[in-house]
């Protein structure tokens, strides 16, 4: 008896074949982007956190002009401080034909926190006073081996270094000197030597490891260290150039990695649900049969439950395999370039995925056995008739009389079938709006930084070029410059240097504070309602998500502190929309008022088209030159991951849109395919037939868009909130052409759908399908 | 040539290994305006061959003319344009559409037709006039039937084709329905074939074709039918 019972659902899932093998994809999307991007996430978080902890990263980096014994003494000696270890370090240039700067660390002993890993050649044995473990990047962009020799001049003695071994290091991971946008791996790169190398270079840099269980927090420490050594520049980790970086490409991704597959997610377990619980709707009548033939409802319900096991089932792997081999691959591809760890490969499991599962399980059987539920709770005999159309009575518009009077017969036809069968017109709605947002979304992200990037480039950047100087040197220093420059519109020089600002929220952030001539013309600062903002005499701009982090609103004065433990009031004179970079400004008018600091340069902000920058190229003094183009580009590149990310999200989503079309049009005709039949019967020609049952799928792809539009906006907006961070902000932006492009991709889905539907009708079979009430 | 030939036709289903031949060799012919009765035993192939005559379904081998055209050499196109211009099919389970008034019903019928009656006037004569707004699911049975006639002979069509239009009927309603069709016959000069198990109702037909086995096994014309009144049910 049992067996009979499976028996007949199988068959019935073979006869539902289509709508099912659709349900399945759907699920499998569902489970393989949401699994897929998360697993991508996790395998760095992990990856990440494992080479942390086996390379011993600091928690601290610590510089001071020049760290003693007892500095360190004192800093081992504090409770939570587990490691403390004195490093030199000094930047140098190569001599040579390799034009590049390497950053040289070096170590009393044997390193015990950021430990190098040696991938080629050799470690120094500590003895060592003309040998270096030398970046395997750098290494490799230069042709670099074990065995060959640099020359560089470093403290005063110029000389030929021995490449000892080839290393990577922890506390480099992910390596673009300051002020570059990008990793050149080319033009820089790191080094460890032996301190006995450096005999006249101070102490000047402290990294230290925390014991794992501390309680006190890291403002805390840092106040803590601080006091010990008299005045420090302290980074946690948070500010660490490479942790920094990581941490931040990470959030950006997880979090659209997180909302938008949760967004799918739902759509395509609405729509599973409302198809499978359609599907027990039109078994209402064998549930019958089996009722009164004397099978118990426990029987009945469990074994439709069946349904969701083998939907579940193929959709678990199926979506396991997409999500590891295909989205989490490409991610890690594209990822995995930019930092020079060990490539161990994609994790095979995250918990995303057995949560993605688990949902599929619930929403499925679910749908399945309380849709049975509820039908075996009406009597057998009941309900082996068909369901009594609810249709007894006149839609609204029908009582619209002459709205109704002016339609035409399909007409009538097309609207009354719209608005009789909610559960189809639901489920198409839900369907089309869950799709449309989401490729709304997927464009706008894209958009979005765009419009971003313009925003920057365009109309904030004014100035063409930007040079950056390796020391702040006075103003009649950089003449030279200036003369070599004369070509130029302007010239607007910068002072910047890093401060902590302490909010009164009791958050502590670390941007730079940029000193500029009260005229300069590279910048163009807007306020929140588009308008010019000019530098005033008195107070900073800062930007709105500093001020969202400091919980600060224009007319505050916050405190800043500089490096030196300089404490400088700073009064909030404007809010300033500024997308890219967490860079708070003054004028220098305002600086003096406030800081005896004499005023020096460390950038050249420079407008003017076609200067010829050649002499500058070699200048000791200057350490980058950018134009505008690199900066733009370079930007791409660093967006480029999410992008790839996006790209991921629209395919998704243009996949899930047909697919719901699909299982749309398939339920549609399974449910509809008598009524097909006695319209062939009557001699309706395929094309009327189309006009009178497939309309309807239009009308609510029409109706539903606007509504996608909407719903997909706000997503957008809820992804980049959460995804901003405190050096970009990203604006929810969906242009009109992406909005007619979404709008009319759904609409040729639909249209594609129906043609497959209604080629179907030819093959209808009107004698068997007419031949019992069913 | 009459109106309706069948030569030889036979119709096989096959399943798997087993063929099973439905209709076998069925020849015969039915005259222009002619009232006829398909009778026999269930499974002897009479719907079989309504629906190849419908257009429904194709012969295995075999020619049907119908009007003297041959259906069996049609495509589907023409098929459709042959149902759609000269059958009227009505169904043992009336088949209405349920979320369509009677009169939205029979009106759709006459969307695609050259020469259609009006859906009222359709109504009026199988007696509905005053349920014409009514859906489906308030009708009873009978009505529905009724309906669905309606719905064929709106149409206009030159073929009035009935399988057991009165099969989900009491007698008495099924009384109705075959006055409403025997009288299409008379007054309307329509050929009008129908499939019963009833055969007190042989007397009142021109002609009356009884199958069993998948053959036609007697074929007789009646030159003066009796009147519908006059049978004793
Ligand atoms: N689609 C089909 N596949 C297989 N066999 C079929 C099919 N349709 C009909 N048959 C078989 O063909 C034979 C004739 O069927 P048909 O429906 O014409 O009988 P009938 O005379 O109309 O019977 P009833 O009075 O019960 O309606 C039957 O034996 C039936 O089993
Ligand atoms: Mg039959």
């Amino acid at each position: 008896m049992v067996t009979m019972l499976q028996k007949k659902i199988f068959r019935d899932i073979g006869e539902n074949r289509w709508s099912f093998l659709i349900i399945v994809c759907i699920c499998t999307l569902g489970i393989a982007l949401f699994s897929g991007v998360n697993l991508y996430t996790s395998t760095m978080e992990n990856a990440m956190t494992d080479y942390y902890m086996r390379a011993n990263l600091a928690d601290f980096w610590i510089y001071k002009a020049d760290v003693s014994e007892a500095d360190l003494e004192r800093i081992q000696a504090l409770p939570d401080v587990k490691m403390a270890q004195r490093r030199k370090i000094l930047e140098v240039g190569l001599i040579g034909e390799i034009n590049a700067t390497l950053y040289l660390h070096a170590t009393g002993d044997q390193a015990t926190i950021n430990i190098p890993e040696l991938l080629d050649g050799s470690l120094l044995d500590g003895t060592e006073t003309d040998a270096l473990l030398l970046d395997s990047r750098f290494a490799k962009a230069n042709g670099l081996f074990p065995g060959d020799f640099l020359s560089f001049d470093a403290g005063g003695q110029q000389k030929q270094w021995l490449i000892k071994g080839i290393i990577r290091n922890v506390e480099y991971i992910y390596y673009a000197p300051e002020g570059l946008t990008l990793p050149d791996y080319q033009k820089y790169g790191f080094a460890y030597i032996n301190a006995s190398a450096l005999p006249q270079v101070p102490y000047n840099e402290l990294i230290l490891s925390l014991n794992g269980d501390t309680t006190r927090s890291q403002e805390e420490i840092i106040t803590e260290i601080r006091e010990t050594l008299g005045g420090a520049n302290i980074l946690s980790r948070m500010h660490q150039s490479s942790c920094r970086e990581i941490e931040h490409d990470l959030v950006g991704i997880k979090q659209i990695g997180m909302l938008f597959p949760i967004a799918f997610f739902l759509t395509a377990a609405l729509v599973t649900w409302i198809t499978v619980g359609r599907m027990m709707e039109n078994q209402r009548q064998h549930l019958g049969t089996l009722r009164s033939l004397g099978y118990p409802k426990r029987e009945i319900m469990g074994r439709y439950a069946l349904y969701g096991v083998l939907i579940t089932i193929p959709s678990m792997i199926l979506g396991w395999l997409i999500s590891r081999n295909l989205i989490a691959e490409f991610l890690y591809r594209m990822g995995i370039a930019y930092y020079t760890i060990e490539e161990t490969g994609v994790d095979f499991f995250s918990p995303h995925f057995f949560w993605a599962v688990l949902c599929v399980a619930v929403v499925t059987c679910g749908a399945a056995f309380l849709s049975c539920k509820r039908s075996l709770a009406i009597m057998p005999a009941a309900l082996m008739r068909p369901k009594p159309p609810a249709q007894g009575h006149r839609i609204l518009l029908e009582r619209i009389s002459p709205f109704w009077r002016n339609l035409s017969f399909s007409g009538k036809i097309v609207t009354r079938n719209l608005f009789r069968n909610k559960a189809r017109m639901l489920m198409g709605l839900v369907g089309i709006i869950g799709s449309t947002s989401l490729i709304l979304c997927g464009f706008g992200l894209t958009n979005s930084i765009n419009d971003m990037l313009k925003k920057a480039f365009d109309e904030t950047m004014r100035h063409d070029v930007e040079i950056k100087l390796k020391n702040p040197v006075p103003l009649e220093s950089a003449a030279d410059i200036y003369e070599i420059l004369r070509d130029a519109q302007s010239i607007d020089a910068a002072m910047a240097f890093s401060v902590y600002l302490y909010g009164s929220n009791g958050s502590v952030q670390n941007p730079y504070m940029v000193v500029m001539d009260d005229q300069q013309s590279s910048l163009h600062f807007t306020g929140s309602d588009g308008r010019e903002v000019k530098f005033p005499d008195n107070g900073v701009l800062i930007t709105p998500r500093m001020a969202k982090a400091l919980d600060t609103e224009i007319g505050d004065v916050i405190t800043a502190e500089r490096l030196d433990g300089t404490v400088i009031p700073l009064e909030v004179a404007n809010i300033v929309d500024f997308p890219v970079g967490d860079e708070i400004y003054i004028s220098r008018t305002a600086f003096s008022k406030i800081s005896s600091l004499p005023f020096s340069v460390r950038t050249l902000l420079v407008r003017g088209q076609k200067l010829d920058l050649s002499a500058l190229q070699d200048d000791p003094r200057i350490s980058l030159i950018e134009t505008k183009a690199d900066m733009e580009s370079n930007m791409l590149i660093l967006l480029e991951r999410l992008r790839s990310l996006q790209i991921i999200l629209i395919s998704f989503a243009g996949l899930l849109a047909i697919a719901v079309m699909m299982v749309l049009g398939h339920m549609n005709y399974h449910e509809r395919i008598r009524e097909l039949a006695t319209l062939k019967v009557l001699g309706f020609r395929q094309k009327e037939m189309k006009r009178l049952v497939l309309r309807e799928n239009i009308w609510i792809t029409i109706f539903g868009l606007p509504f996608g539009a909407i719903t997909g906006f706000g997503l957008l907006r809820v992804i980049l909130v959460q995804a901003t961070t405190a050096d970009m902000e990203i604006r929810p932006y969906i242009s009109a052409g992406s909005i007619l492009l979404g709008c009319a991709l759904i609409l040729a889905f639909t249209v594609f759908v129906n043609h497959i539907m209604g080629g179907k009708f030819k093959s209808i079979d009107m004698v068997a399908s007419l031949k019992s009430v069913e | 040539m009459a109106e309706i030939v069948f030569d030889k036709v036979s119709k096989e289903y096959r399943m798997g290994e087993v063929t099973i031949h439905a209709a076998k060799q069925v020849s015969f012919q039915v005259e222009k305006g002619e009232l006829c009765i398909i009778l026999g035993p269930s499974g002897a192939g009479k719907s079989t061959v309504l629906n190849l005559l419908g257009g429904m379904e194709t012969v295995t081998s075999g020619k049907i003319f119908s009007a003297g055209k041959d259906i069996t050499a049609m495509n589907d196109l023409e098929l459709t344009d042959y149902r759609r211009y000269k059958i009227g099919f009505v169904f043992q389970f009336y088949n209405l559409i349920p979320n369509l008034t009677a009169v939205e019903n029979v009106e759709l019928a006459k969307q695609v037709c050259k020469s259609p009656l009006e859906p009222e006037e359709a109504l009026r004569i199988v007696g509905l006039k005053d349920r014409i707004h009514n859906f489906p699911a308030q009708l009873s049975g009978g009505e529905q039937q009724r309906v669905a006639i309606a719905r064929a002979i709106c149409k206009n069509p030159d073929l009035l084709l009935c399988d057991e239009p009165t099969g989900a009927l009491d007698t008495e309603t099924g009384q109705t329905v075959l006055g409403v069709l025997s009288d299409i016959s008379r007054k309307m000069r329509k050929t009008v074939i129908i499939i019963t198990h009833n055969s007190l109702l042989a007397p009142i037909t021109d002609r009356l074709i009884e199958m069993k086995n998948g053959k036609v096994v007697r074929e007789s014309v009646q030159e003066s039918p009796a009147d519908l009144e006059g049978i004793k049910w």
